[in-house]
């Protein structure tokens, strides 16, 4: 037994040293200067090279996609960033990077979230790793980020993430891809637009209105969060509500819930674009790629209606 | 609980110094106390089904030896296969006739809603070669209840295998006080991340490109659904030959010997060899108990095709109650057959460049099958098919997520270097045995937990051989 317990004393003392030491080594000489990319590199280029952005669009890819801060000349006259990103772009996400950019000082005047009803707010499953891993990176810099991976992230998260090099887990790759191309980046503004058309043969609708959703208390909790620390820092925050063609993901009773508890937070800036049917510019396949992500085409005309909306809201202001 | 879990790292925690310290009996009460837990970890109440096969096939046996009449004897060989093969019936493969009884428009009958309980078929065949080799001669019926118990439900194996049988496992638990050496302990401690390292480096980062093919079949094009395909057919690899390894990894931190259930079977050079490298404790009781008794290759050409057409469409059967499991099996008797009728076995490639050809041949053949295998329902499987042969459309080949797709080709990399160059010819104790061995296995292991911690799928998705 003494040789057997001293064998896994060995292992593990020499996992921690290697594990720290790979950590520390490649946070700093790699992943610190990753300036691009959706494995953390986005987040260092706005921390070191947008401190002044004024406005900063957050959410999923069809945020990421469908929004091109460029085109809105009437936010700031257009000085915003785009940090949307694919797949974990929800509110848990979101409402945690706003603390951690905060932390950094990056301060903007405006937020424009983008909130999908479905199916980012209705998963049934309070899996929140997925969105909050995107961000473990940046552990070490956010109080709010640790605190919050401490409470809500579960034993198991916990135990892996005694080990640093677990920060960086399915992220690697990506930025070291990333980081070879650090000297590429000049001005970037977050947006990446799409090409390709949608092929619609056998579209079927996702959001099935008959279907009893239940709504993620936890992402709900984000959403409030979301709410509470643009109004402690004085930042404006507007919601958008994106299309989907032919209204795949449209889910009235989700948008009621959620402006509802908008409004209860003092939230009223709503941009409401879920229900295509009375927008026919956006209702052609020309402008999709997918059925719930546009192409730059669409995007351009989605963000110049965003643009205008934002125009005719700030006249009423 | 799942090996792959950080549940499981505790348990095993608590569980191996105890089992390390403690002798006979108060070590076989351990190993049942914690084989019940682990089970129950899952659905509790369904640790009753497997109490009930217990004592059906202990009964069984003891009866089976204790009978003077040869009558007798059938009759309660027959006995613990009937109960022992209802159960199975009842959990498993009820609505699948249910299914199809009413597909045929006799009566309409309502399916139950049961949950199938984890690893049925593995432990039901174990203990149906228990009472058949018993009826055999060729074991002695275990008398006493609690060894006889661990046997079926020793945690290592109790979930997904291997099938154990009882000639080697039964003398192990018997006196349980063997002394655990350091080789025992570190042979076993390598294995286990090894396979760790294939369930979640190969096996669920595959799986995400998979999912996304499969799920997803009607939009995508035939060269991407071929490519899914490959992919699963090294995910299932991984996915279970890493669950075996941590298993007789486990086994062996523990002073127990499991057989082998894998020998590098993607490496064969004719389908009649890749089953013989493949789930080997499944071919190999579908070989002694099923094959044989049919009368094997005794009884001329035609009636070897028949026995092996029967044996894999009832191994096919065994994985899964649908249709598609059973084409599965077809599909590779169908292969056995046509093998046996060339007699390609026999034709030994000498050149490496032939075998390698083999080796591919044999890789398309049985990822083709696996089609049927992966696929949900038949109208999948041969539209998928279908794709791959009319709708190849190479130019549309994406990568889906670069990074996923990157994982998928590093982890396959390593997989394949570590099998090519050492697993090929060592096993863990002969590299234990080597100058140094153990601290080269330590090297390796360590580096195998750093890819994991950077690459591995992080969520413990299950073993897919647990819905068997």
């Amino acid at each position: 037994m003494k040789k057997i317990i001293s064998k896994i004393a060995i292992i593990l003392l020499i996992l921690l040293i290697t594990d720290r030491v790979i950590a520390w080594f490649f946070s700093k000489t790699v992943f610190s200067h990753t300036l691009s990319g959706e494995s953390g590199g986005s987040v260092n280029y706005l921390i070191q090279q947008k401190k002044n952005t004024a406005f900063l669009i957050m959410g999923s890819s069809r945020a990421k996609h469908h929004i091109n801060p460029s085109l809105l000349t009437n936010v700031y006259g257009g000085n915003g960033f785009n940090a949307g990103i694919n797949g974990t772009g929800g509110l848990i996400y979101n409402s945690l990077l706003l603390q951690l950019l905060i932390s950094k000082n990056v301060v903007p005047k405006m937020v424009i979230l983008q909130v999908d009803a479905y199916p980012y707010f209705t998963l049934e499953e309070e899996n929140i790793i997925p969105e909050i891993s995107a961000l473990y990176p940046f552990i070490g810099d956010s109080k709010a980020l640790n605190d919050y991976i401490h409470a809500h992230a579960g034993f198991a998260e916990r135990i892996k993430l005694l080990l640093h090099t677990y920060r960086f887990n399915g992220k690697l790759l990506n930025i070291l891809y990333n980081y070879t191309k650090r000297n590429t980046i000049k001005n970037n503004q977050g947006f990446e637009g799409l090409t390709g058309i949608l092929d619609t043969v056998g579209l079927q609708p996702i959001a099935d209105l008959n279907r009893k959703h239940t709504y993620s208390r936890i992402k709900m909790d984000a959403l409030v969060s979301i709410a509470k620390t643009c109004k402690e820092n004085n930042i404006r925050l507007a919601v958008v509500y994106p299309p989907a063609y032919r209204n795949m993901l449209y889910l009235q009773p989700g948008y009621e819930m959620i402006s509802s508890l908008l409004q209860k937070n003092g939230v009223t800036e709503i941009y409401d674009f879920a229900n295509i049917d009375p927008l026919p510019e956006l209702q052609s396949e020309i402008l999709w790629k997918d059925a719930t992500h546009m192409n730059n085409d669409g995007a351009t005309i989605f963000s110049a209606m965003l643009n205008n909306d934002i125009r005719a809201a700030n006249a009423v202001k | 609980m799942l090996f792959n879990s950080i549940v499981f790292l505790v348990f095993f925690c608590i569980f191996f110094p105890l089992f390390y310290f403690l002798n006979g009996k108060n070590r076989k009460i351990l190993l049942f106390i914690a084989s019940c837990i682990f089970y129950m970890w899952f659905i509790p109440v369904y640790v009753l089904i497997l109490f009930l096969t217990i004592l059906i096939d202990y009964y069984a046996a003891k009866k089976i030896e204790d009978d003077i009449s040869q009558k007798a004897k059938k009759a309660h060989l027959l006995f613990g296969i009937i109960n022992t093969c209802l159960v199975l019936f009842i959990f498993k493969y009820h609505n699948f006739f249910i299914d199809n009884f009413n597909a045929a428009g006799f009566h309409q009958i309502d399916n139950w809603e049961i949950i199938l309980p984890i690893g049925l078929s593995f432990h039901t065949f174990q203990s149906l070669s228990y009472v058949i080799e018993v009826y055999r001669g060729n074991i002695k019926a275990e008398r006493d209840l609690l060894t006889y118990s661990n046997f079926v439900m020793m945690f290592p194996q109790l979930v997904a295998g291997p099938i154990e049988r009882a000639n080697n496992l039964l003398p192990q638990l018997k006196k349980c006080d063997h002394t655990i050496t350091y080789q025992d302990f570190s042979v076993g401690f390598h294995r286990f991340f090894w396979g760790l390292f294939k369930k979640v480096m190969v096996a669920d980062i595959a799986s995400i490109y998979v999912d996304a093919t499969y799920n997803n079949y009607q939009h995508q094009p035939g060269c991407m659904l071929l490519v899914g395909t490959f992919l699963f057919a090294i995910q299932i690899y991984c996915d279970f030959s890493g669950y075996s390894d941590m298993a007789i990894g486990i086994a062996r931190m523990m002073g127990f010997r499991f057989k082998e259930n894998f020998r590098i079977p993607y490496f064969s050079k004719d389908i009649t060899e890749f089953w013989r490298r493949w789930h080997i404790s499944l071919s190999s009781w579908l070989r002694d108990y099923l094959y044989i008794s049919f009368g094997g290759s005794r009884y001329g050409k035609l009636k070897t095709y028949r026995n092996l057409m029967f044996t894999m469409l009832l191994g096919g059967f065994w994985h899964g109650a649908s249709w598609n499991f059973i084409i599965w099996g077809g599909i590779n008797g169908l292969y056995l057959s046509f093998e046996k009728a060339i007699n390609l076995p026999a034709f030994k490639p000498k050149y490496f460049i032939m075998k390698f050809i083999r080796v591919i041949y044999v890789f398309c053949l049985i990822s083709f099958s696996w089609i049927f295998f992966r696929a949900i329902s038949f109208e999948q499987a041969t539209t998928i098919i279908k794709k791959i042969f009319t709708q190849f459309n190479a130019g549309s080949f994406q990568f889906l997520d670069i990074n996923v797709f990157s994982s998928i080709i590093l982890g396959i990399s390593i997989l394949l270097a570590a099998e090519y160059f050492v697993f090929r010819k060592y096993s863990f104790d002969e590299l234990f045995q080597r100058k140094k061995g153990d601290w080269v296995l330590s090297a390796f292991t360590l580096a195998f937990i750093f890819l994991i911690l950077f690459f591995g799928n992080s969520t413990g998705s299950q073993f897919i051989y647990f819905q068997f």
